[in-house]
């Protein structure tokens, strides 16, 4: 069996086609599908036999076993839906009329080898033996780029060894692993700053009160007080008090300024990182994610993230040892007391976590809608031009004031939420210090407790409500970084879609032969963008692309250039697989000006430069008298150091164009692509550019994808794209003989010509 | 050129509004939708269309108004060209809009989940076990923050890493286990 699908997957299966008299070695292929033919998920097979007689189906949960005539079946085709995708074929009904049945379904999870068995499906009716090894099959077997193990699931190829083995705390700790003297000194800090603050209270209380002030004499337990009444111990010891309170203050300070240290680097190196993973990653992660997202991502979350190692953690150890170190003392002093204290506790920690929850949803719809309204105003100031054009000033601010009533609305829920909390928790808090005045007052008149003691138990009492307060919206503080954490892990570990071969070739330059064998191609599986398509570009030719919007030319474009892979069949340039050759060599040996026309911010000539760094003056200035915008550009008053991009000069569309052709001019590249590089241009100006690069790219391959019959005039070969199929290839005579597309464009655009001449 | 010429390469169809008088939807043998559409108004003979895809023109908030009625994408029936546009179901008769919503459901296939098993997180990733409405199955998750889509009625798509989606219609109604495992995400 080919390894499509093979029975081993499902044991059942092998017995249900041997009990219908068909042993295993008679299948040659196999596909499981994974939704019934009645639309619900299950378990279906599709098989065709060696001999390419039969196809077989068998549903595993209804164990229906049906037998088609692979003569009986015409034209199979798959419909791509938004989710799910069905394999239908023609069959004739009685009166010899075309009758569609459908054959399988499956969702998007098995949409590839749904393609792959219509492949392997249409090659057997032709009669072409397959291997095991075909190329068709390469695609199931791909393997993580990062350690070379093969996908356990295929479809979702997720690497169990390169996924983080460590946790995500500790692994945003590495960050942290250079400061490790740092942190230690910060954990010191910590340590000697919760010690200080639980003294305070003991030396203010049980000694300067109770053996200082206090007049000598015992307690009713028996222990003596007043051991030090004298006034020097009065100096003494509130200068203690006042050394530990500067000393507290050292220590604030050592800890910020290694803080900052840290804080800084870790950040940069966080944002380094992102960035640096970014960069490498194809084109289709920046298709799906947002730029404004992936800023965020860059600036944002690093923030966050290190706000809670110098924020959060720090505040975390603090609050940790003053809470086992105030309940250890008050319990040492008086357990009764320490019940008292405690009693509100498990109502605080019941309120918090009834309320939170609650807290929280509306604290991420205050977040949400934030960000919803700064989209809007991004949306309305980037498109400030048609607001104006259509006059739609007075919706848009309309538009805008909706957004921020729904912030303030959001804004007002948390306050509310907030208002009803903290009131609650103070009133419990004040609560308990008067039973501590009560029952302490008490204690001490009835002398089972010193004055000082209680003082010290008022003191802590404070401390105590500190660390509740913190535990509670500690967990909001995590679930907060862990977002942020994920998201740029996710970045992090995002492993590029196209990456070079181990034993990928660097090549110097091409002969500019090109051949598409059985390439498919889908930015998103319910729409297909290239089916199946196969051609041939020998060296030197001029090829001109036609076709509607949509039909798939651009995308040819970007496979040449391995922008993106293709999701089936092989991209050959020189006769080798474009995924073996080196993406530089590549990349420096294909120019493509595209539709999508880029200026940096820089001056002109850097922006020319930029395919080439180390291009000469002059050669700049050739390059742009080749795309004939050497004349414009100086007539700028700074001629060729006019700074132009985002928030510059603006130059027209016509003009961007010739600055981008000669940017890929000037790379002297073996093979050029020029995407509706000149729509933008009038048709003498088009004229001279194309003369100027033909003299520039003699024996070069050149593939030129337009609207216009007039861009192609000199190409020697024409290929008509439709839907994603190449429909026509030949050179303009015959495909002007042949009557086909290009021979409606050629009669469309001559017979509008012939209107305008005519004065229509 | 001669205008006749000219005329027939550039020929299309004209999309009409689809009505009870003028289409008659039927189930294939096939399983599938079969059209014939009739032209009233001229004396233009019936047409049948062995088979039509209807696709919605507001799949998320309105998918029983603008339904397009169109030709399969392939090679020899047409290239998916628009035969005609029903502006709302209701103006069809009981039979014929569960045959158009059947074929519809398949086209946006888009379970709802009844029950959510179990929810479990290895490697950054989240595995799904679920009961819908087409079954019980399994689904993974990459990113869970920004694959959960949450609507003004409150519904929620879920969208796994296949490019498959789910959606809960009514969050408030779902068993307190199954909102449980997948609130935080919200």
């Amino acid at each position: 069996m080919l390894p499509l699908n093979t029975f081993d997957e499902n044991k059942s299966v092998a017995e249900a086609f041997r009990s219908h008299g068909i042993p295993d070695e008679q299948i040659y292929f196999a596909f499981r599908e994974d939704l019934t033919c009645d639309g619900n998920f299950g378990e279906e097979w599709l098989a065709i036999d060696q001999e390419a007689n039969h196809l077989y189906r068998y549903s595993v949960s209804s164990q229906v076993f049906d037998v088609f005539d692979l003569k009986d079946l015409e034209r199979p085709y798959i419909d791509n839906y938004t989710t799910s995708n069905r394999l239908l074929a023609y069959v004739k009904d009685e009166n010899g009329n075309d009758q569609t049945i459908v054959l399988g379904a499956c969702t998007n999870a098995c949409k590839r080898k749904l393609t792959a068995f219509l492949n392997l499906w249409d090659r057997v009716t032709k009669d072409l033996k397959i291997e095991n090894d075909d190329h068709i099959f390469d695609q199931f077997n791909a393997k993580c780029p990062k350690c070379g193990t093969v996908y356990p699931d295929q479809q979702r190829r997720i690497c169990e060894v390169c996924a983080k083995k460590k946790g995500m705390l500790v692994r945003l700790l590495s960050y942290f692993g250079d400061f490790k003297w740092h942190f230690i000194v910060v954990l010191l800090c910590l340590i000697m700053t919760s010690a200080i603050s639980l003294a305070s209270p003991i030396i203010s209380g049980q000694i300067l009160y109770d053996q200082v002030i206090t007049a000598p004499g015992v307690t009713s337990d028996g222990s003596a007080v007043g051991t030090m009444h004298e006034v020097k111990y009065v100096f003494v010891f509130v200068g203690l008090l006042f050394g530990l309170a500067l000393l507290q203050l050292l220590i604030g300070i050592v800890q910020g300024r290694c803080n900052a240290h840290m804080s800084t680097r870790v950040t940069k190196r966080m944002r380094d990182d992102i960035f640096t993973a970014l960069s490498k990653l194809s084109l289709s992660y920046f298709n799906k994610n947002s730029t404004g997202r992936l800023i965020n991502r860059v600036n944002y979350d690093a923030i966050k993230i290190r706000s809670f190692y110098i924020d959060g953690v720090p505040a975390l150890i603090i609050h940790s040892l003053n809470f086992i170190g105030l309940t250890i003392f008050l319990f040492s002093i008086n357990w009764q007391l320490t019940l008292i204290v405690f009693v509100p506790i498990p109502i605080i920690v019941i309120l918090f976590r009834r309320m939170l929850p609650k807290f929280w949803r509306s604290f991420s719809k205050l977040w949400r809608r934030s960000s919803s309204m700064n989209g809007m105003l991004a949306d309305t100031l980037n498109g400030a031009r048609v607001v104006k054009a259509f006059s739609k000033e007075a919706e848009e601010t309309n538009r805008f004031h909706k957004y921020a009533t729904g912030l303030y609305g959001a804004n007002m829920n948390v306050n509310k939420i907030a208002i009803m909390i903290f009131p609650v928790v103070s009133l419990l808090i004040g609560l308990s210090a008067q039973a501590i005045w009560g029952f302490g007052g008490i204690k001490v008149i009835g002398k089972e407790m010193t004055w000082g003691q209680m003082t010290t138990y008022l003191g802590y009492l404070g401390m105590i409500f500190g660390p509740l307060g913190f535990f509670s919206t500690f967990t909001n503080l995590i679930t907060d970084t862990i977002n942020s954490a994920s998201r740029m892990f996710e970045t992090l570990d995002q492993i590029p879609e196209i990456t070079d071969s181990p034993d990928a070739v660097a090549f110097d330059s091409f002969q500019g032969d090109i051949e598409f064998s059985h390439v498919s191609f889908h930015y998103n599986p319910s729409n297909p963008i290239l089916k199946d398509i196969s051609f041939k570009i020998h060296p030197g030719d001029n090829v001109g692309v036609v076709g509607h919007t949509g039909s798939g030319k651009s995308t040819i474009a970007n496979l040449i250039t391995r922008m993106y892979d293709t999701v089936s069949g092989t991209v050959y340039i020189d006769g080798t697989d474009i995924k073996n050759i080196k993406q530089q060599s590549l990349r420096r040996n294909i120019a493509i000006v595209s539709q999508e026309i880029y200026l940096f911010a820089g001056t002109i000539a850097d922006n020319i430069r930029y395919s080439r760094p180390e291009a000469s003056m002059k050669e700049i200035i050739e390059a742009a008298r080749a795309a004939n915008a050497h004349d414009f550009i100086m007539q700028l008053p700074e001629g060729y150091e006019t700074q132009v991009g985002s928030g510059s000069r603006s130059l027209s569309g016509g003009e961007r164009q010739r600055i981008s052709i000669a940017r890929a001019l000037l790379l002297q590249p073996s093979i050029l692509i020029l995407d509706e590089a000149t729509a933008a241009m009038d048709n003498e100006t088009e004229r001279l550019i194309s003369e100027a690069i033909d003299k520039l790219v003699v024996g070069k391959t050149t593939i030129t994808v337009a609207h216009r019959l007039s861009t192609l005039h000199n190409c020697n070969v024409i290929m008509a794209v439709e839907n994603g199929e190449v429909v026509e290839m030949g050179s303009p005579k015959e495909l002007m003989e042949k009557k086909g597309d290009y021979y409606k464009l050629y009669t469309l655009q001559n017979d509008q010509l012939q209107q305008v001449m005519a004065g229509n | 050129m001669e205008e006749v010429e000219l005329e027939s390469l550039f020929e299309r169809r004209e999309s009409v509004r689809l009505t009870q008088e003028n289409a008659v939807f039927s189930k294939s043998p096939g399983g599938l939708i079969s059209l014939t559409l009739r032209h009233p108004e001229s004396d233009k003979p019936d047409e049948f269309f062995e088979r039509v895809i209807p696709l919605r023109g507001f799949p998320i908030t309105d998918p029983e108004q603008f339904i397009s009625i169109r030709e399969p994408d392939t090679k020899e029936k047409g290239r998916g060209a628009e035969i005609g546009l029903i502006y709302d179901m209701k103006e069809f008769d009981q039979a014929t809009q569960e045959l158009i919503r059947a074929e519809l459901d398949r086209h946006y296939f888009t379970p709802e989940l009844l029950k959510i098993y179990s929810v479990k997180e290895k490697f950054g990733y989240l595995y799904f076990e679920a009961e819908t409405s087409a079954g019980p199955t399994s689904f993974v998750l990459n990113n869970p923050y920004s694959n959960f889509r949450t609507f003004d009625d409150e519904r929620i798509f879920i969208y796994d890493i296949d490019g498959n989606c789910f959606q809960i219609s009514h969050p408030e109604k779902l068993d307190k286990a199954s909102y449980r495992r997948i609130e935080i995400y919200l």
